[in-house]
C-alpha cells in the first residue's frame, strides 16, 4: 500500500476540517453555551478549538496547493510530495501491537493484567522479533516478574489477578 | 550569601540515599533508552512517569531530570558509533563523531561527547541558579491576564516552530486544547464531552496521552536493529579521557557553546536540536581548523553535546519559573510535577523552596553521576544496544501497558494509551508534530483558567486583557513567534515580486 505524502496531506486537511465541524455540532447539542451567566461559558473553548481546527484544516489544504504548484518547477519537493509514507513492516508492526493492546484490554479481568502482559511479550517475540519460543518464554518470565516487583511489590499497585493469583 | 543558602537547603535534601538511588536510576535510564534510535528524553520521561507515583517530589524530580539529560548524552552514543543519532539533538555530533570512529578513536569521541555533556551540564546549572529566582521574583506580579499571555506564548513558540508545516504544529496545538476540555466544567460543572461514559469525567490526563504519543507511537516504527561492533580496547578508560592538546583546543568551543546552548534553550519552542546546530556551527566558524570540521574533529564533538546538555537546562528556566514549557520534554516534566501536587511559576521557589533547590543540588549530583556512568559503564550500554530492537520493544510496550495502568488503576486509561499510540504512529506518518499536542494538553486547563479569572477581573473585556502592557507585550512576542516566518517569507515574494517587474 503506497500513500503518497501529498495524499496523506490532503486526507489530514479534510479530517481536520471535518472533525473541527463535528466538534462545533457536537457543542451544540450537548447545549454548551458560548457564553453563561455573563462569562466565559463551558462551549467557549470547544468552540475556539474547533473553529481553529477548521481553520488550520483549510489552511493545510493551501499549503498543498502551494507546494503542489512548487513540485512543478523543483525536483525535491515533487520528490517529497510523492514519496510514500506507510512503510508494510511499520503496518506489521502495528497491527500485531494493536491487536496485543486488545487483548490485554479484554482478557486481563479474566486472566490478570500481568501474565497478560507477559504472554503479549511472548507472542511480539516469536512473532515479530522471530525469536525460538523457550527464548521468549525467558524473556517474559523475566519481564513479568520484574514488573510485579516493580509495579505489585513496591509501588502497591492492585492490578486485577488472574488463575494463577498474580 | 542567600544563594549559598538555598544550595545548603537543596544539598540537605540530597542526604537522603533515595534521593541519590532515583537520581542514578534516572540517569541509567536516560542514557539507555537515549541511545535507542528515535527514543529521546521526551519518550524516556513519558515511559516512566508512572513510576514516579508514591514517590516524594523531590525523588521524582530527581529521577526525571536524572532521565532528561541522561538521554540527552545517550543520544550521542549511537551518534558515533553507528552514525545514527539517538534523538534528533545529537544529529550534528554525527559529523565528526562517526568520522573519529571510523579512525578507530571511537573511545576518544565517546569520552569527549561525556566530558562536554558533564561540563554543559554543570556550568549551566550555575547559570539556572543565578537566573531562576531573579525571573521568579519579576514574575510574582503577574496576574491572570499575564498568565494568559504565558500559555499563549508557549503554544504558540512550539506549534509555530515544529516542523516545515506551521498548519500542522496548531493542528495538534489545537487538537490537544481539546482534548484538554474534556470532563467536567469546573465553574458550571456542566459535562463536555463526556457522552455518559464515567471514566471521562476527570478528563483525560496528559501522562496516557503522552506514553502513547511518545512511546507506543515511537516503537511500532522502531524495529531496525543496532549493528555495532567496537573494539573493546578504544572503550578503555584511558583511551576515553582527552590529552591536553584536545582539552586546549576544545574548552574555548565548550565555553561558548554552553552559554549559547543555556540561552537558546532558554527560548520558547527552540530546543536542543537548534542549540546544537548553533554551536557547532559556530565552532566551525571560529576553529582554525574550520575546514577539516566533517572529517573526524574533536571540537566537532565537543562544541554540540555541550551545548544540547546546556539547552536541557535552560529549558527548564522558563518552565519552573513561569510555568512555560519550551519543549516537549519539559511539558511532560511540568505535567509530572503538577501530578506531584506542585504547581511550576513564579511562586515554586518561594513555596516549594526546599523542592526546588533539591532540584538544583540534583542537577549537580546527576551530573557528577553522568561522568560516572559515563565513562565507567560504557562498554555496558553498548552491549545493551546491541540488544534486538524488537525485545527492547516487547519490554517497552509491555512496561508502558502496566504504567499506564499504574496511573488510575483501570483500564480505560492503557486503552486511552493505546489510542494515542495509534493516533500517535499516524500523526508522526503525516509529519504532525505531537510535542504541541502535550504541551497543549498540560497547559489547556491553566490557559482555561487564568482566561476566564482575567475576563471577571477585566470585566468581559477581552481587548482589556491582552492590552495590560506586560501581556501586550508577550502577546506580540507569541505572535511574531508563531507568524514571524510566514510574514517574512510573504514580504520576500513580495520584494521579490517587484524586482522581477
Amino acid at each position: 500500500m503506497k500513500l503518497k505524502a501529498k495524499l496523506g496531506d490532503l486526507i489530514l486537511a479534510a479530517l481536520s476540517v471535518i472533525g473541527g465541524i463535528v466538534i462545533l455540532v457536537l457543542n451544540k447539542v450537548q447545549g454548551l453555551a458560548l457564553v453563561k451567566r455573563n462569562q466565559m461559558g463551558p462551549g467557549f473553548f470547544p468552540t475556539v478549538c474547533g473553529i481553529a481546527i477548521i481553520f488550520f484544516g483549510l489552511l493545510l489544504f493551501v499549503e498543498v496547493a502551494a507546494q503542489s504548484k512548487k513540485a512543478r518547477t523543483d525536483e525535491a519537493v515533487r520528490a517529497e510530495q510523492e514519496a510514500g509514507i506507510l512503510d508494510p513492516k511499520e503496518l506489521r508492526n502495528l497491527l500485531v501491537f494493536l491487536l496485543l493492546g486488545v487483548f490485554v484490554l479484554l482478557c486481563s479481568k479474566y486472566l490478570g493484567l500481568l501474565l497478560c502482559l507477559g504472554l503479549s511479550v511472548i507472542a511480539y517475540l516469536i512473532v515479530q522479533g522471530r525469536e525460538k519460543w523457550w527464548k521468549a518464554l525467558i524473556i517474559g518470565v523475566c519481564m513479568t516478574a520484574f514488573l510485579y516487583l516493580v509495579f505489585v511489590l513496591f509501588l502497591h499497585v492492585p492490578v486485577p489477578k488472574g488463575p494463577l493469583g498474580f | 550569601m542567600n544563594l549559598l543558602h538555598h544550595l545548603a537547603l537543596g544539598f540537605s535534601i540530597l542526604a537522603d540515599p533515595m534521593v541519590i538511588i532515583y537520581s542514578l536510576v534516572g540517569v541509567v535510564c536516560g542514557v539507555i533508552i537515549g541511545a535507542l534510535p528515535g527514543l529521546g528524553p521526551s519518550v524516556g520521561i513519558a515511559v516512566l512517569l508512572p513510576m514516579c507515583y508514591g514517590l516524594s517530589p523531590a525523588c521524582a524530580l530527581c529521577m526525571l531530570c536524572g532521565i532528561y539529560y541522561g538521554a540527552m548524552y545517550g543520544g550521542s552514543i549511537t551518534a558515533i558509533l553507528i552514525n545514527t543519532p539517538g534523538d534528533s539533538a545529537a544529529i550534528m555530533t554525527t559529523l565528526d563523531g562517526y568520522p573519529l570512529a571510523r579512525k578507530g578513536e571511537a573511545g576518544k569521541a565517546l569520552g569527549m561527547s561525556c566530558l562536554a555533556s558533564v561540563i554543559g551540564g554543570t556550568v549551566s546549572v550555575v547559570l539556572f541558579m543565578t537566573l531562576a529566582p531573579i525571573i521568579s521574583n519579576f514574575a510574582t506580579s503577574f496576574g491572570p491576564s499575564e498568565y494568559f499571555a504565558l500559555m499563549v506564548l508557549g503554544l504558540t513558540s512550539i506549534a509555530g516552530m515544529t516542523g516545515k508545516s506551521p498548519a500542522k504544529g496548531f493542528l495538534a496545538a489545537f487538537l490537544g486544547l481539546f482534548v484538554a476540555g474534556i470532563g467536567i466544567d469546573l465553574v458550571f460543572g456542566t459535562t463536555k464531552f463526556v457522552f455518559g461514559n464515567v471514566n471521562l469525567y476527570s478528563g483525560i490526563d496528559f501522562v496516557p496521552v503522552a506514553m502513547g504519543l511518545f512511546g507506543i507511537a515511537e516503537i511500532i516504527c522502531n524495529f531496525q536493529d543496532n549493528d555495532i561492533h567496537v573494539d573493546k580496547g578504544s572503550l578503555k578508560f584511558k583511551k576515553l579521557l582527552p590529552n591536553g592538546q584536545e582539552w586546549k583546543r576544545t574548552l574555548p568551543h565548550i565555553g561558548r557553546g554552553t552559554i549559547l546552548g543555556f540561552i537558546v534553550g532558554m527560548l520558547p519552542g527552540a530546543g536542543a536540536t537548534i542549540a546544537s546546530f548553533l554551536s557547532y556551527d559556530m565552532a566551525k566558524r571560529t576553529s582554525k581548523h574550520g575546514k577539516e570540521f566533517g572529517t573526524g574533529m574533536i571540537e566537532g564533538v565537543a562544541a554540540p553535546e555541550c551545548a544540547n546538555n546546556a539547552a536541557s537546562m535552560g529549558a527548564m528556566v522558563p518552565m519552573l519559573t513561569l510555568g512555560v514549557p519550551g519543549s516537549g520534554a519539559t511539558a511532560i516534566m511540568m505535567g509530572a510535577l503538577m501530578m506531584l501536587g506542585i504547581s511550576p511559576g513564579p511562586s515554586f521557589f518561594v513555596k516549594n523552596a526546599e523542592v526546588a533547590w533539591g532540584l538544583v543540588a540534583s542537577m549537580y549530583l546527576g551530573n557528577i553521576i553522568l561522568v560516572c556512568i559515563g565513562l565507567g559503564a560504557l562498554s555496558l550500554f553498548v552491549k545493551i544496544l546491541n540488544v534486538k530492537t524488537t525485545t527492547l520493544n516487547a519490554l517497552i510496550f509491555a512496561f508502558i501497558l502496566m504504567g499506564a495502568y499504574a496511573l488510575e488503576n483501570s483500564m480505560f486509561t492503557v486503552g486511552v494509551t493505546l489510542f494515542f499510540g495509534i493516533l500517535g504512529y499516524f500523526l508522526k506518518k503525516l509529519k504532525v508534530p505531537a510535542a504541541p499536542m502535550v504541551l497543549a494538553l498540560v497547559l489547556g486547563a491553566l490557559t482555561e483558567t487564568n482566561l476566564r479569572q482575567a475576563l471577571i477581573i477585566a470585566d468581559n473585556n477581552f481587548f482589556a486583557v491582552i492590552t495590560k502592557p506586560i501581556s501586550a507585550v508577550i502577546i506580540v512576542i507569541a505572535l511574531l513567534l508563531a507568524f514571524g516566518t510566514p510574514i517574512k517569507n510573504l514580504f520576500a515574494r513580495l520584494r521579490g515580486g517587484k524586482k522581477a517587474a
